[in-house]
């Protein structure tokens, strides 16, 4: 095994460490709604929110780092070029992220001033890390273009797929540059803020996990390279066709001209159709690949993400999108509903698939199933699409009495959150929510013991004669 | 067949993605002096020395906010100077008490607490909140409950206090008042006014 | 909107255009792996019901004119996607399975 892969497994204990952490704070932010007064001036509400949100798009951008650490070398056939340095900037990432984490729960605010920026908290959605831990973030995904650039070059070969991974890298590093200005006026502020969010989450991120997903593929189910590279680049055109433009949904309502809406409402409108190309593929594929797989839980996690990133992105998003309805929909729970639903099925099941690729590869199994992961990934998606249906119960409720009927005031805002509806979505939110952290607890026993289970506990965990690679 | 060959939609990708991207640098050149504090849809900091409400449109079927004559905030007028620095004050204050995390801005943000785009109009700070802190102006309110949310609670979900310093809180409360005279398309809808269902 | 509860129906009819939409391309799609007419046809229902959402939300919403028009049109574009990638897929396919 390269250097490069056992960082990358790395990469993916931190990243599972961090799905964890997701998944306490979102219970806990879930149980904020419930319970009025929960630890109100201790822990409030905001930090635990950001808590949940920030390690989301960390632990995802790990399981990202880690799965090129992990078919790099393979797919260029050499070592990481400067893979000293990225082991290095692996323990500068966990530093900075333990201690972004600490000062979140323990400092949480700071007076309004540029160094409570620098210091504790830039106060804005998703990019929260103070400026000095952003600093540290720069750093480490410049290593990381660094690695992947340089080993390109030593090898001397740049295939299909390293080609768009390496164009993405730009806008993967530029776009987190938008993360360090505190701009005054709000207009300007979330016109870049959505540069980053939307074309981070909607553009290079689907272009990351496509070339990720097209090295899987030829892995797993040894599809050929002139097919997956074809499809790699007939997903950028219509991804990014649709989902540049797409921007423009996000500036309907924030100060920005009216001609976005009409601009942002059509490419919304085709954003479902190149998802719908790739839930054709996934049935095409596991018609023709199902019974030749080895790997069942990786295989399952692939399906489920184009039918969640449909689902998820494509109809959760085309249900809200178009300006009219917009209007009352934006900043709801059913937002909430459209981003958890999304975030996981465009995102979080290809992470969790690709690390059991490279889990079956590492421990050297020859065959990778059992019961444990048929339970984790049973209870991870009831419990995501259970928490997704009641809060789109709760955020239509609230549509409809805070923003439809009650002009959006303070006091619309109070009878939007006590409606019955509202009320009992938010409740159901929680209990599914507990489904889904006992999902992850089983998913976290699976690939743990994975080929380490006795060969009573579960029949298929093989280990090759040869025992590790 | 043209669309088996990989480098059609390597072409494909390419073209697609800059004609895109191109299109979106021209918007933005045009957006961004749109947006520009005093572009014509967002007014300049000293709009905070005038009186703001937000009405019906007939022409653009939204509500819109409209500038109205002089009102004094803290009973004084801020020239062009003294008006960018209270509200950069006020959006450092923002930030560094992450209210973005409860509260939406446009829209955006979390959505444990109200949005705050027209906060500044919002009935509630006449009906409720002058006469429970014994003030005379809507800012003097805004500050007092800012400052001291415990002591002014209205629902059972209650604000934290992030201790605020005055100077602070009358920030906060020039931003809300800048921020309610942005056009933001009848973004959100019919605010302050009931709509009823026929 | 002049009344507040027609976004709710026209939310609701555009996120079931959708679903509909990719109900057909799967119930299509397996239609063509098992080589099942059942498949097919109940794929095809899905795409009427698909048609029937567009047609409604043509019909009872208050969506203007041009965004009734995206929607007709888009519903165009669902129809033909699954064959043309279920087309496009195989011919992909062949010269490799040949060649191995």
């Amino acid at each position: 095994m390269y250097r490069s892969q056992r960082l990358a497994l790395k990469y993916f204990v931190a990243a599972m460490a961090l799905f964890g952490v997701m998944v306490v704070a979102g219970l806990l932010s879930a149980t904020y709604f419930v319970r009025d007064g929960f630890l109100l001036n201790v822990l409030d509400f905001s930090i635990a929110k950001i808590l949940h949100i920030d390690t989301l798009i960390i632990w995802l951008l790990m399981g990202f780092i880690g799965a090129v650490y992990w078919f790099l070398p393979t797919e260029l056939e050499r070592e990481t070029e400067g893979i000293k340095l990225a082991e290095v900037m692996f323990y500068v990432f966990c530093a900075a992220v333990l201690i972004v984490a600490a000062l979140f729960v323990f400092v949480q605010v700071g007076p309004g001033t540029e160094s409570t920026l620098w210091l504790i908290n830039q106060g804005r959605k998703y990019v929260e890390a103070p400026r000095w831990a952003a600093i540290g973030i720069t750093l480490v995904v410049l290593v990381f273009v660094y690695n992947v650039v340089g080993t390109a070059l030593k090898a001397k070969k740049v295939t299909g797929i390293m080609a768009v991974l390496i164009v993405d890298l730009v806008p993967l590093f530029g776009l987190y540059l938008v993360a360090f200005p505190a701009v005054t006026n709000m207009s300007e502020d979330l016109y870049w803020w959505w540069w980053l969010v939307h074309l981070w989450v909607e553009a290079t991120w689907e272009i990351l996990i496509g070339c990720i997903m097209a090295l899987a593929l030829m892995q797993l189910l040894g599809t050929s390279r002139r097919i997956v590279e074809t499809w790699l680049y007939v997903e950028v055109a219509l991804v990014l066709g649709t989902g540049i433009l797409g921007l423009g949904h996000h500036y309907f309502w924030i100060g920005t001209p009216s001609y976005w809406l009409a601009i942002g409402g059509f490419f919304s409108a085709l954003e479902p159709l190149p998802l719908l190309g790739m839930v054709v593929h996934a049935v095409y594929d596991a018609g023709t690949h199902h019974m030749k797989t080895t790997n069942k839980p990786a295989f399952w996690w692939m399906m489920a993400e184009a039918f969640g990133n449909f689902l998820g992105g494509g109809m959760w998003g085309f249900m809200m999108t178009l300006p009219q309805i917009n209007l009352f929909t934006h900043g709801t729970q059913w937002t909430v509903s459209h981003g958890h639903f999304a975030f996981w099925g465009a995102y979080a099941c290809g992470v969790i698939a690709v690390v059991y690729i490279a889990l079956q590869k590492s421990r050297a199994l020859d065959e990778v199933n059992g019961r444990p992961w048929k339970w984790s990934f049973a209870l991870l998606n009831v419990g995501l699409i259970g928490m997704v249906g009641a809060l789109l119960v709760a955020g239509m409720a609230q549509a409809f009495y805070e923003r439809a009927i009650g002009g959006s005031t303070l006091q619309a805002f109070i009878e939007g959150q006590s409606n019955a509806w509202f009320v009992q979505g938010i409740n159901a939110r929680l209990a599914f929510g507990f489904v889904f952290a006992a999902g992850y607890a089983v998913l976290i026993y699976d690939l743990l013991s994975l080929g380490r289970r006795s060969a009573a506990e579960d029949v298929a965990g093989k280990r090759l004669a040869g025992g590790r690679a | 067949m043209l669309a088996d060959d990989p480098a059609f939609w390597r072409a494909g990708a390419i073209s697609s993605t800059l004609v895109m991207l191109v299109v979106l640098i021209f918007l933005t050149a045009d957006s961004l002096g749109k947006i520009r504090a005093g572009g014509a849809n967002v007014p300049a900091y000293t709009v905070i020395n005038k009186e703001i409400r937000y009405q019906f449109d007939a022409d653009t079927n939204t509500y819109r906010p409209v500038i109205g004559g002089e009102q004094k905030l803290f009973g004084r007028t801020y020239n062009d100077e003294e008006a960018s620095a209270l509200i950069r004050k006020g959006k450092l204050v923002i930030q560094s008490r992450a209210c973005i995390d409860c509260h939406t801005f446009f829209g955006n943000g979390a959505y444990y607490a109200p949005d705050l785009t027209k906060a500044w109009l919002d009935p509630a700070w006449e009906q409720m909140w002058m006469p429970m802190t014994q003030s005379g102006t809507r800012e003097e309110a805004i500050v007092k409950f800012l400052m001291h949310p415990e002591q002014f609670p209205t629902w059972s979900r209650r604000m934290p206090n992030l201790k605020l310093t005055r100077e602070e809180a009358e920030a906060v409360a020039a931003y809300l008042k800048w921020m309610a005279s942005v056009e933001t398309n009848g973004f959100p809808s019919h605010f302050g006014h009931i709509q009823t269902s026929r | 909107m002049t009344n507040p509860a027609e976004f709710l129906l026209t939310a609701a009819l555009l996120g079931a255009l959708v679903l509909c939409g990719g109900l057909y391309a799967v119930l299509y799609a397996a239609g063509r792996l098992r080589a099942s007419p059942a498949f097919q046809r109940t794929g095809y229902a899905c795409y009427c019901l698909q048609c029937a959402a567009a047609v409604a939300v043509a019909a009872v919403t208050a969506l203007g004119f041009g965004w009734k028009v995206l929607v007709a049109a888009s519903v165009i574009a669902y129809f033909w996607i699954p064959p043309l990638t279920w087309h496009y897929l195989e011919s992909l396919h062949k010269p490799k399975e040949q060649g191995s």
